[in-house]
């Protein structure tokens, strides 16, 4: 204060505009205000912090700056305070919404103090009159501190959120060890040194070890170092730390406790939530059960094919075996009714044909129950060709043309223009046809009509045996193509048949990827026949 | 007949070779007939039929192995083989496709196997 009063005016003036570059310097925005809280003085960062203009904030009341924005019941009353007390008003948080700028959070510090009228008038130049210039002025230092808060508030939240994980982790572990508790793959994790951390619930049961053995234990020494398994030394020292990983290594030992198992390793190194350690969770699957089951499955699936290929082969010398005898029976029958070596009486002839007739349908009785052995066993093969589908149909009468005429059956033949080639078996096509015609002979009554019928629908060829014959029950037609199923024949009783001849048709026709069926509108009505097979092969 | 053509039949079913027999015979043929197939090539090469007849499965020699000891006689290597058998299994069936011969499937067809033996007869020769 001495040295003040000694100094000259102009060097007074140099003081207080080195202060006000002080001030201007400052990023802190900062006021100076009179008693009635008149701005006298603003720096640029206030200007530029609260968005207002010099010419609207000079001399202008502070409670009227910027619209009465500045308005802050709380800041002007502790303004006030301050004035008469000589009070200084340190760190001071106020939070405001201004209309401009937004919410903001502002420590203030503040201070009031007289200067000389000599400077106040200095000071309040071009802001007030020499007259008006008060000597209490108050300095008011803003801290805009919204930024700081907000960060404070960020990291608050960041704390919080952190806080709320490490909950969601305790939850997420304790989920995690439910899981590994419920599943029934015994699972154990470990930790670098291959100790146990922990063991799934099944793990103990499986290999009957309790978890105070188990825990902090060196893998190979649980269960009395029943765990020294070469093998599993070699997947958790030298393949897990190459690999991170291996799936379904199978490993076979001899447990004291439990005997020998067959175990499925799976492990996985994962890296711990927290922490830089990994831990290796091993899950054992005791697969023993499942290979002897397997064993079973494969013993019994050898046997099985033994049995069939037996089976095939049986039948393929049964077949060598019976045609043997039946080459002589029929063959000499054969030349001897047909008086090659010398002449026979009417009676030798019609017993002579009973004998051929018999000894050719044990024949074909032979051949069908090859076929449906073959066709079981998956033996039967076809042999597509392309043939015509019609002339096999218009040839089929041949065989039965002389015992039709016998019969005064009449036979009659339908065939679309269209059908021509078709792609199958044409022995097994004419197989079906000859059986279903062979059929319609026997049950139709002299006098009776049988018919062969065939369109095209599709991509496929329908072919229609029929007959005026005694027709099929409705109940009865389901029956018809199950192997040994005979209906009775009233007409005749000389050739049953075996029964399979409609079972063959079906399968064969299944083989072709066609199919075959029956209608009829019941008995005595007649029946027709009907099979579908695709024109250009199987589809 | 002093052109009359020789058949050898090589059968060891007892019945079977006495209906081919007896059906070439009264053809015409020259029948030589053996239930032995050792036998049989013995007498191929001795008698150097014009036809042979076989069942595929003789004790002791199956077809195959009967082919291959005629082919490896220049005399006999060209003289037709016809094999007659029972057996109809799929397989067997695809190996005789292989080495070109006809078959006839027991049991024969007495009304066609004179003039099935006679197409192999009069065949074009190889």
């Amino acid at each position: 204060m001495k040295d003040k009063k000694q100094r000259s005016e102009p060097e007074i003036e140099a003081l207080l505009n080195y202060t006000n570059r002080i001030i201007a310097t400052l990023r802190e925005p900062f006021l100076i205000l009179d008693k009635n809280l008149r701005i006298i003085s603003a720096n640029q960062a206030f200007y530029a912090t609260f968005e207002v203009k010099e010419e609207d904030t000079l001399g202008r009341l502070l409670p009227d700056l910027g619209d009465r924005q500045w308005n802050i019941p709380k800041l002007l009353q502790l303004l006030k305070e301050i004035l008469p007390e000589k009070k200084v008003m340190k760190d001071y948080e106020v939070g405001h919404k201004f209309e401009q700028i937004g919410q903001r959070a502002m420590i203030l510090n503040a201070c009031q103090l007289r200067v000389p009228k000599k400077i106040a008038v200095i000071i309040a130049a071009g802001v007030r009159k020499e007259e008006e210039v008060e000597e209490e002025l108050i300095l008011l230092a803003i801290e805009d501190i919204t930024a700081r808060r907000e960060i404070e508030n960020g990291l608050e939240k960041a704390r919080k959120e952190l806080a709320a994980t490490k909950i969601s982790e305790d939850a997420a572990r304790e989920y995690a060890e439910s899981i590994i508790d419920t599943v029934r793959e015994p699972l154990i994790a470990l930790d670098q040194d291959l100790r146990v951390v922990s063991a799934s619930r099944s793990f103990y049961d499986v290999f009957m070890v309790n978890p105070t053995e188990t825990v902090g234990q060196l893998i190979y020494d649980l269960g009395n170092k029943q765990w020294d398994i070469p093998k599993l030394r070699e997947l958790l020292e030298t393949i897990l730390p190459q690999r991170a990983t291996f799936d379904n290594y199978e490993v076979e030992h001899d447990f004291t406790t439990i005997g020998r198992r067959i175990m499925l390793l799976n492990a996985r190194q994962i890296q711990r939530v927290l922490g830089k350690d990994r831990i290796i969770l091993l899950a054992i699957e005791d697969i023993t059960k499942r290979r002897e089951i397997e064993n079973r499955l494969a013993m019994a699936k050898i046997a099985a094919e033994a049995a069939n290929q037996a089976k095939s082969e049986f039948l393929a010398n049964m077949s060598h075996e019976l045609r043997t005898p039946l080459n002589a029976i029929i063959g000499f029958s054969e030349v001897l009714y047909d008086q090659k070596f010398g002449p026979l009486n009417e009676t030798q002839r019609d017993y002579l044909n009973d004998v051929l007739e018999s000894s050719k349908h044990l024949l074909s009785l032979i051949n069908e129950i090859l076929d449906l052995a073959k066709i079981e066993s998956g033996k039967m093969e076809l042999v597509p060709s392309n043939f015509s589908l019609k002339e096999l149909l218009e040839h089929s009468f041949v065989f039965i043309k002389e015992k039709a005429f016998k019969h005064h059956i009449e036979l009659s033949l339908g065939i679309a223009e269209e059908v021509g080639y078709i792609r199958a078996d044409e022995r097994k096509v004419r197989q079906v046809v000859f059986n279903l015609i062979s059929n319609a002979l026997k049950f139709t009554p002299d006098g009776g009509k049988i018919g062969i019928n065939a369109r095209i629908v599709g991509f496929d060829v329908e072919v229609s045996v029929w007959d005026t014959g005694i027709g099929i029950a409705p109940e009865d037609q389901g029956k018809l193509f199950k192997e040994f199923i005979q209906l009775e024949n009233p007409l005749t009783k000389q050739y049953k048949g075996s029964g399979l001849g409609l079972s063959l048709a079906r399968k064969l026709m299944e083989l072709h990827g066609g199919k075959i069926w029956v209608e009829s509108e019941g008995k005595g009505k007649g029946s027709s026949f009907k099979f579908i097979l695709p024109i250009k092969g199987e589809k | 007949m002093p052109g009359k053509k020789k058949i050898l039949i090589i059968e060891d079913d007892p019945s079977s070779k006495k209906l081919q027999t007896g059906l070439l015979q009264q053809a015409g043929y020259e029948i030589l007939a053996t239930d032995s197939a050792e036998a049989g090539m013995t007498l191929a090469k001795e008698q150097l039929p014009d036809l042979i007849t076989m069942d595929y499965q003789l004790p002791g020699m199956n077809g195959e192995l009967a082919l291959k000891i005629l082919s490896a006689d220049e005399r006999t290597k060209n003289i037709p083989v016809v094999f007659v058998t029972a057996s109809v299994m799929e397989e067997e069936k695809k190996r005789f496709a292989s080495y070109h011969c006809k078959v006839i499937t027991k049991p024969i067809n007495t009304r066609i196997f004179v003039r099935e033996i006679e197409e192999v007869l009069n065949a074009p020769r190889k």
